[in-house]
C-alpha cells in the first residue's frame, strides 16, 4: 500500500496538478494570514486566525484530493487495483498526505503568530489538532467527487461546490449534525483562547465522526463497484 | 475459475452486454476470445479480472494474482517507462529492476527514459504487456495484445504464452489478428476458442492445435521483388519452425488463419476448404474487395471492423470504378483465368505512385448470428470488371507470377492496388483484421 501511495503522490507531483491549490494557499498566507495582529486584542485576533486557517483548509483539501485522485486514468486505476486490492484506502491516504502538507503551509503563519503573540500553548496545541481533521474532511469531500464516484468532470465540480456549500449552511439549522462544524470553531476562535479551548473537544468529536461516516461511505461505495464476487 | 450464468450490463437500465455466460477455466488453459467489435470481449475480460461485478451470476475460484494488459495502455501518465515500471514493480513487491528481463525481451531497452505519452502505440502496448507479466500471474488477461506490436515481438509472444501456460497460468486473450493460429506456432498447447456474439459466449469447436484450418485462413500478401512469400500452410504441408514465424514477421507478413466456427455458414472444420472452386475463392475475396475499396483515407470506413462484421455485398461498386482510390484485383494463385483477365491494364493514367499487393483472404468466422464474411459468396461478373478496371497503369502480377505452391488450398489471393499515400493506413487496417500483408514495390 505504501508503494501505491508513493505511486499516486509521484504522479500527482509530476503532473503539476498540485500547483493550483498550492498557489491559492500561498496567496492566502501572503494576503490574509501574513498580517501580524496588533493592538490590545491581538491574542484574540491570533486565535481567530487559527480558526479561519483551519476553515480554509477544508475546501483546499477537497480540491487537492479531487485533483490527486483523478490524476490516474481509469485503466491505470484498474491496473493498480489488481496489484493492490486496498487501492481505495491508499488513494485516500495519498490524498490526505498531500492535503496535510498543503494545510501545514497554510497553517504555518497563523501558528507562528499564535506562538509569538502569546496565545496559550494548550489552546494552540488544541487548535493544531484541527489541522488533520479539517484536512481529512476536505479530503473526503474531494474523494466523494472524484472520477471514481462521479465520472463527469463538470458534474463532479458542481457536486464539490454543492457539498462544500451544504456542509457550511447545514450548520445553521437543525441538521447541523450533518455539517462540518466550521461555524462552531470559527465562532469559538474569535471569542478568545479560553472559548476555543472549551469548544474544541465537541468540535473535534463532531469532525471525527463526520469524517468516519464519510470515509466509511466512500470506501463502501468503491468496494461495491470494484470488489470481485 | 468458474463463471456461473454471469450476466452484465453497464447501468441498471443499460442493454445487456453479457448473458448467461457459464465457463470453466483451468490452469494452463489458453483461451482465445473472438467476436465482432462491441460484442463485449473487453467487458468479459474485465469481469474475469474482477474489475466489474456481474449483475447476475457469480465468478468463483479467481486466482489471486492477475495480470491485465488493457487494449489501450493508458500512456497519458507523467512517468518515463523506467519510472513507471519501477512503480509497478513496487506495487507487486518486486525489486525495482524486476522489469529489466521483460524490457530486454520485448526490445524496449532503448525507450526506458522515454516519457509514456511519447511512446508509439506499439511501445506503449509493450509497457502494458510488461506490467501485466510482472507479477507472474496465475490469470493473464490480454485485451488485443498483439495490436501494434512489431514483428519481432509478435514472433516472441506465442512462445512466451506457451511458457506461461506450461507453468499453470490461465491465459485469456482477445485477438483479432489470430496470431496464435499461425502455422509456424507449433509449441502452443491446445487453444480453446470462445466466441462472443449476441451477448452470449459459445465454445464452437475445440481448436485441436494451433495449426491453421483451411476453412478460414486470412492472409494478404504483397509480393516484393524477390521477397519470399510465407503463405499460410496447408494442412498437409510440413509445419514451419518458429523461426519461420519470426522470418515471416520480419518480412512484414502476418498470417493468421482462424479456427472454425460452427455458426459460420461455411463448412465445418472437416469439410473441404471453402476455396474448392475458383468461384468460391472469388466470392470469398469479395468482402475484402469491398472494404479495401472503401479506403480509410477516402471514406473513413473502418476496414478492420468491416472485415470482421460486415457481410459485404459480393462486389461493391466502388471497387469496379476506375476512380476508386483503392482497387482490388482478384487473382487467386490457381485461377489463371482471373489472372489473365487482370493482364489487360486499363489505360487510365496513374494518379500517384502506387503500390502493388497480393492479397489472399478468407474471412474469419463470425458470430453465431452474424452472417459470416467468410461464407462463400457467389461471384458476379463484376469480378472481371474489378480486375480490368483497377489498373491505373499498374503492372500486374498474377497467378503466373507466383507459384501456386505459395497459396495453399483454402486461400484466395487478391492483388490490391492502393494510392501510395493511403497504403500505410490500408495495410494497418488489414493487419489489424488479421490478414497477411506484404508490400510490393511501386511500379
Amino acid at each position: 500500500m505504501i508503494a501505491l501511495i508513493r505511486f499516486q503522490l509521484a504522479g500527482y507531483l509530476r503532473s503539476m496538478r498540485f500547483l493550483p491549490p498550492l498557489i491559492v494557499a500561498v496567496l492566502l498566507v501572503l494576503l490574509v494570514f501574513g498580517q501580524w495582529p496588533s493592538g490590545p486584542d491581538r491574542i484574540k485576533l491570533a486565535t481567530g486566525t487559527l480558526g479561519d486557517a483551519a476553515a480554509f483548509m477544508v475546501p483546499l483539501s477537497a480540491w487537492t484530493s479531487r485533483s490527486l485522485l483523478d490524476t490516474q486514468p481509469t485503466v491505470q486505476r484498474w491496473i493498480t487495483l489488481l496489484a493492490v486490492r486496498q487501492s481505495a484506502i491508499a488513494g485516500l491516504l495519498a490524498a490526505f498526505t498531500a492535503s496535510t502538507v498543503l494545510g501545514l503551509i497554510l497553517f504555518a503563519a497563523p501558528l507562528l503568530q499564535a506562538l509569538t503573540i502569546g496565545v496559550p500553548a494548550a489552546t494552540t496545541a488544541a487548535a493544531a489538532l484541527l489541522v488533520p481533521l479539517a484536512c481529512a474532511a476536505g479530503t473526503l469531500i474531494g474523494a466523494w467527487t472524484s472520477r471514481a464516484i462521479i465520472p463527469g468532470a463538470g458534474a463532479s465540480l458542481l457536486t464539490l461546490l454543492a457539498i462544500l456549500t451544504a456542509s457550511l449552511l447545514l450548520g445553521l439549522g437543525r441538521l447541523s449534525f450533518l455539517a462540518i462544524p466550521y461555524l462552531d470553531w470559527i465562532k469559538a476562535a474569535h471569542n478568545g483562547p479560553s472559548n476555543l479551548q472549551s469548544s474544541l473537544p465537541a468540535v473535534l468529536l463532531h469532525l471525527f465522526l463526520w469524517c468516519a461516516a464519510a470515509a466509511t461511505g466512500y470506501l463502501l461505495t468503491l468496494h461495491r463497484q470494484t470488489t470481485p464476487t | 475459475m468458474r463463471l456461473d450464468t454471469v450476466a452484465f450490463r453497464y447501468g441498471r437500465r443499460g442493454p445487456w452486454v453479457l448473458r448467461d455466460v457459464t465457463l470453466a477455466l483451468g490452469p494452463g488453459d489458453i483461451i482465445e476470445l473472438t467476436g465482432p467489435n462491441g460484442a463485449g470481449k473487453s467487458t468479459l475480460l474485465r469481469l474475469l479480472a474482477g474489475l466489474h461485478r456481474p449483475r447476475r451470476g457469480k465468478i468463483t475460484e479467481r486466482p489471486a494474482s492477475i495480470g491485465y494488459a488493457p487494449e489501450r495502455f493508458p500512456a497519458d501518465q507523467p512517468f518515463t517507462v523506467t519510472t513507471y515500471l519501477a512503480h509497478m514493480c513496487a506495487l507487486h513487491n518486486l525489486p525495482r529492476d524486476a522489469s529489466q528481463h521483460w524490457t530486454h525481451l520485448l526490445n524496449l531497452d532503448h525507450l526506458l527514459n522515454t516519457p509514456l505519452p511519447e511512446l508509439s502505440k506499439g511501445s506503449a502496448q509493450k509497457v502494458g504487456l510488461i506490467q501485466a507479466l510482472l507479477p507472474s500471474p496465475k490469470l493473464l488477461l490480454l485485451d488485443e495484445p498483439f495490436s501494434g506490436l512489431d514483428a519481432a515481438t509478435l514472433a516472441q509472444l506465442p512462445e512466451l504464452l506457451a511458457t506461461l501456460a506450461a507453468n499453470g497460468t490461465t491465459i485469456v486473450l482477445s485477438d483479432h489478428q489470430r496470431l496464435l493460429h499461425h502455422p509456424a506456432i507449433t509449441n502452443l498447447p491446445p487453444i480453446r476458442h470462445l466466441h462472443l456474439a449476441n451477448n452470449t459466449l459459445t465454445e464452437p469447436t475445440p481448436a485441436p492445435t494451433s495449426t491453421p484450418n483451411p476453412t478460414s485462413p486470412i492472409a494478404i500478401r504483397t509480393p516484393g521483388p524477390g521477397s519470399p512469400t510465407s503463405p499460410p500452410e496447408a494442412p498437409s504441408a510440413p509445419k514451419p519452425t518458429p523461426e519461420s514465424l519470426a522470418e515471416d514477421a520480419a518480412s512484414r507478413a502476418v498470417t493468421t488463419p482462424g479456427t472454425p466456427t460452427p455458426s459460420t455458414p461455411a463448412p465445418g472444420p472437416d469439410a473441404p476448404p471453402a476455396t474448392a472452386s475458383p468461384n468460391a475463392r472469388a466470392a470469398t475475396a469479395s468482402p475484402d474487395t469491398s472494404t479495401a475499396s472503401a479506403s480509410p483515407a477516402a471514406s473513413g470506413v473502418d476496414v478492420s471492423a468491416a472485415l470482421d462484421q460486415t457481410p459485404a455485398p459480393p462486389f461493391p461498386e466502388a471497387s469496379t470504378t476506375p476512380r476508386s482510390p483503392v482497387q482490388v484485383i482478384n487473382a487467386p494463385a490457381d485461377a489463371p483465368e482471373q489472372g489473365a483477365s487482370s493482364k489487360d491494364p486499363q489505360p487510365t493514367p496513374p494518379r500517384t505512385s502506387q503500390s502493388t499487393s497480393r492479397t489472399s483472404t478468407q474471412e474469419p468466422p463470425d458470430g453465431p448470428h452474424t452472417p459470416s464474411p467468410g461464407a462463400p459468396l457467389q461471384p458476379t461478373p463484376d469480378t472481371a470488371e474489378a480486375s480490368t478496371g483497377a489498373t491505373n497503369g499498374y503492372s500486374r502480377r498474377t497467378a503466373s507470377s507466383q507459384s501456386s505452391s505459395d497459396v495453399p488450398d483454402g486461400w484466395t489471393v487478391l492483388e490490391v492496388v492502393v494510392r501510395a499515400d493511403e497504403a500505410d493506413a490500408v495495410e494497418r487496417e488489414l493487419r489489424a483484421a488479421g490478414r497477411t500483408v506484404r508490400r510490393g514495390a511501386s511500379e
